[in-house]
């Protein structure tokens, strides 16, 4: 098979040449520009200084992306980054003297022309993130003797791996990544020895990974990961590849345990092996990847601790290992580790305390350890680099303080320390931070009173729910301009709820519940703050009336104000919040009736208020502007007398059989609409006496 | 030096590649949604995919088991459509879009969020029809598709959601008659209003669809 190919390929090499002679373009030039005019789809405009009209036959050495030789034969053209949309024709194999040909994000379809095996001088060949689709023509790729890079990552190719590849004896860089290639990854790779760089990640290959591949003694990185789906695990010989600098098998379905194997990779700086399932212990071995800078082995099935002996791992500044079965101390000397930047390890099942010096290095970024069982202090050096932006402790048993240092870190972005045993005061620094977007710490027994300086307005976030804090809401609270979601719920404030914060344009929640003390009225400037969707003040010692302002409201979905003392009427102007879907006004003071339109609600939203409801005396006004119709003003003044009446008529209606009234229409016979209005109207009366009243509502 | 620029633009490229889903299936769902929603007013902006879940997405609200009830949306000057992937958010109980420039269809996987209790599509631009699936949203208290361009009958399945206490379809496009069973006596004439129906049914005596 492999015999026929090399003749056919030859058979065609010949044709080629043939009609290379024969054909009718007379320099490149004229090749370039039925390049131009193929690789521009329709209604595009592209390589714009490329002029048809050009005269000199050497013009087309001063086109963008074109380079030539001495002979004014293109040896590289580099046009990339430009919406092209077309192909690329037959034409492209006259160039045959092209070292370079980079066409790379030009949104190009189609497939690759035979023509292009005839340019066996090209050492580069790119035509990375296009659409090219198709099987990838290996045997178009035999003659390409000097081909030093070939990159096609991010196509539509498809069907297996060309095994042709595999007698080229200069190539460095294979990108095939980022296609619909499948099948397994062809042991003959194992042959090209030249590789430095193998990229097949991304695409949807299965079968058990080759062995075979440890004898490219010269790879120095393999991406193998990501939608690609291996059976078994990763081969221990994987360790012989002693050039390696990353190796790259995320997401790809893996199983077994790291092999300690692994630790014969003197020069391996990125190990990445996260989203797989595998399991076992971290081989302890590892601790000889001595160029190690990068360690990802998150979201795995691995079980044990985190080895002693990895302190001697002093380059590394990556360390993600959450979302596994690991257990044990966070070892004490990780906050020894000189270079450590990114420390995630959440959602295991770590115990004992953070190692004291922590941070100490200066250079922390991200520390995210959630969701395990860790106890004692938070760390104080953690922001001593000021470089610190995640601080994620969420989760845990940490308790005593937050460290006041942490008050001045003003590299945070987010703090989340929500469900610990935290104490005393919130440091004030935490409500001035510069970047500071997420605050979480509820479910602490944070106690004190908020600072009155508060300035953090990148907080969009916060969240100081379930805590003992005790005074009042800041009126400097107005000052969070980003803020969305204000949850303070759980708490021991008092006095009243600051009109300031009905300012802050983005505030989409509030929740100031079950703090038993907040007291004042509701402030008629609640309007001014139109982003609103959920409110939230029950449990609480408010009182005066609900303001009617609280209509202007449009986005409001969800409004409780139960267990207050709240007074006065229900506001009509109320029924006209067609957002509204959840309403509890239960247990307060309010009085007179329910206005119409209520009814949706059913009575659990309005119980506990003993002077509201049908039979109550207070009478409440009826705001301006009231839907005409006349039924709706009588039930207004809830008039005994009407109801009778209505419920007389309709009770001589209800006389007449149903069959015979629907009859009687039929007989008049004109046609289905008249018919059909008769009915309606019926129901419409009908209607007003299940609703208590003959009106519509929202 | 192309080879070599190659490289440093290749390989950090490869080294920043994350998964485009994570491993929550609501997140994943609600990222396929922004994908087909055009948002110039960037009110999804903190719908990170990378996230472990959506729960700290604004417009967004979970429950204690970090499952997704509440998508508050309203009023977003948001266009585009909604795909089937609105299915898999199980947990759902107010799906809140109203007030918006949404095409296309409502889908029927809606029907498979048995926690829903209100459906709030009011004031955008579906079209298609009312899908039957809806009826089988036995917790569904409010139901307001009004203002829109929905064509074809009420569904008379819908009559079977005896906890629909708010039902507004009025300001479309709607044919054939309006059910009158169930909830559906308590609904006010002016939730139909403007469309082409023909009236309540009228039963055993005209085809339910009649003129659509």
């Amino acid at each position: 098979m492999r015999n026929l190919t090399w003749v056919l390929l030859h058979v065609s090499l010949v044709f080629l040449l043939f009609s290379a002679c024969s054909s009718s373009y007379s320099s490149d030039l004229e090749v370039l520009l039925k390049l131009k005019s193929a690789m521009t789809g329709p209604n595009v405009s592209g390589l714009v200084d490329w002029p048809e009209n050009s005269s000199s036959p050497a013009a087309h050495c001063s086109f963008s992306g074109v380079s030539c030789d001495r002979d004014s034969r293109v040896v590289s053209l580099n046009v990339s980054c430009i919406p092209l949309c077309g192909f690329i024709p037959p034409e492209i194999g006259l160039l045959n003297k092209l070292v370079n040909l980079t066409i790379a994000a030009d949104n190009l379809t189609g497939r690759l022309p035979v023509e292009i095996a005839n340019l066996t001088s090209l050492k580069v060949l790119n035509i990375s993130n296009n659409l090219f689709m198709g099987n990838f023509p290996g045997e178009f790729f035999l003659g390409m003797t000097e081909l030093e890079i070939l990159d096609t990552y991010n196509n539509n190719f498809s069907g297996t791996l060309p095994t042709e590849l595999a007698n080229l004896k200069r190539i460095k860089h294979l990108s095939l990544g980022g296609n619909f290639f499948s099948g397994p990854i062809p042991d003959v790779y194992s042959e090209i020895q030249s590789l430095e760089y193998l990229g097949l990640n991304g695409n949807s290959h299965t079968g058990k990974f080759p062995a075979s591949l440890d004898r490219l003694s010269n790879l120095k990185e393999m991406y193998v990961g990501y939608f690609n789906a291996f059976d078994g695990g990763i081969p221990p010989e994987l360790g012989s590849l002693s050039s390696l600098q990353v190796l790259d098998m995320a997401s790809c379905n893996l199983t077994g345990e790291i092999p300690k194997s692994l630790n014969l990779l003197k020069n391996l700086q990125l190990l990445f092996l996260q989203i797989n399932r595998l399991t076992g212990y971290i081989p302890p071995e590892l601790s000889g990847l001595v160029s190690l800078r990068q360690l990802d082995l998150s979201i795995n099935e691995l079980a044990g601790e985190i080895p002693e002996s990895f302190s001697t791992l002093t380059n590394i500044t990556l360390i993600n290992l959450f979302k596994n079965h690991l257990r044990g101390p966070i070892p004490a000397y990780f906050g020894d580790l000189p270079n450590l930047e990114v420390l995630q390890v959440w959602d295991n099942n770590f115990t004992f305390e953070l190692p004291k010096n922590l941070g100490q290095n200066g250079k922390l970024k991200l520390l995210d350890v959630a969701t395990n069982q860790l106890t004692g202090p938070v760390p104080l050096v953690l922001c001593a680099g000021g470089k610190l932006k995640n601080l994620i402790l969420m989760e845990n048993f940490f308790s005593g303080a937050i460290p006041m240092e942490l008050g001045d870190c003003k590299s945070l972005t987010k703090i989340r320390i929500e469900k610990n045993l935290l104490n005393g005061t919130i440091p004030a620094g935490i409500f001035n931070l510069p970047s500071v977007e997420v605050v979480e710490v509820s479910d602490n027994y944070f106690s004190g009173e908020l600072p009155p300086k508060i300035s953090g307005d990148a907080i969009e976030t916060l969240v100081l729910s379930n805590n003992r804090i005790t005074g009042k809401m800041p009126p400097a609270i107005g000052n969070l301009k980003n803020l969305r979601t204000l949850s303070l719920e759980m708490n021991r404030l008092s006095g009243e709820i600051p009109s300031e914060l009905f300012g802050l344009p983005n505030l989409i929640n509030i929740n100031i519940s079950a703090n038993n003390h907040i007291s004042g009225e509701i402030p008629t400037s609640i309007a001014r703050c139109t982003s609103l969707s959920s409110i939230d003040f029950s449990r609480n010692n408010l009182f005066g009336e609900i303001p009617k302002e609280i209509a202007k409201l449009m986005l409001l979905s969800t409004l409780n104000l139960s267990h207050n003392r709240i007074t006065g009427c229900i506001p009509e102007e109320m029924r006209d919040m067609s957002s509204l879907v959840s309403l509890d006004l239960s247990n307060n003071d309010l009085v007179g009736r329910v206005p119409s339109g209520f009814v949706i609600y059913d009575d659990s939203s309005f119980a506990g208020n003993p002077n509201l409801g049908p039979q109550s005396h207070f009478s409440c006004p009826s705001s301006p502007g009231e839907v005409q119709n006349s039924s709706q003003t009588h039930g207004r003044f809830c008039s005994p007398v009407l109801i009778a009446c209505i419920a007389v008529f309709v009770t001589a209606l209800l006389l007449v059989p149903p069959r015979s009234r629907h009859s009687h229409v039929s007989k008049g016979g004109t046609g289905i609409v008249e018919r059909g209005k008769a009915t309606s109207e019926l129901t419409d009366i009908r209607r007003g006496l299940i609703a208590g009243n003959g009106g519509t509502h929202a | 030096m192309a080879p070599l620029s190659l490289f440093s633009i290749l390989v950090p490229f490869l080294l920043c590649l994350t998964p485009s889903s994570s491993t929550n299936s609501e997140g994943n769902a609600l990222h396929a949604l922004r994908s087909r929603l055009f948002d110039p007013n960037n009110v999804l902006q903190s719908w990170d995919p990378t996230l472990v879940n959506p729960c700290t997405w604004f417009h967004v609200t979970c429950d204690d088991s970090n499952h997704v009830i509440r998508l508050d949306l309203g009023n977003s000057n948001i266009s585009g459509t909604l795909g089937s992937e609105l299915g898999e958010l199980k947990h759902l109980q107010y799906l809140l879009l109203y007030r918006n420039e949404i095409v296309g269809k409502i889908p029927k996987e809606l029907g498979n969020l048995e926690n829903l209790v209100s459906i709030d599509l009011y004031e955008n631009r579906l079209e298609g029809e009312i899908p039957k699936s809806l009826a089988k949203l036995k917790s569904l208290r409010f139901l307001r598709l009004n203002n829109n361009k929905l064509t074809g009958s009420i569904p008379r399945e819908l009559t079977g959601l005896s906890n629909l206490k708010v039902l507004d379809v009025s300001n479309n496009n709607l044919c054939g008659t309006i059910p009158v069973d169930g909830p559906f006596a308590t609904f006010p004439l002016k939730s139909f209003e403007n469309n082409r129906l023909n009236g309540p049914e009228l039963k055993g005596l005209v085809p339910y669809d009649f003129g659509c």
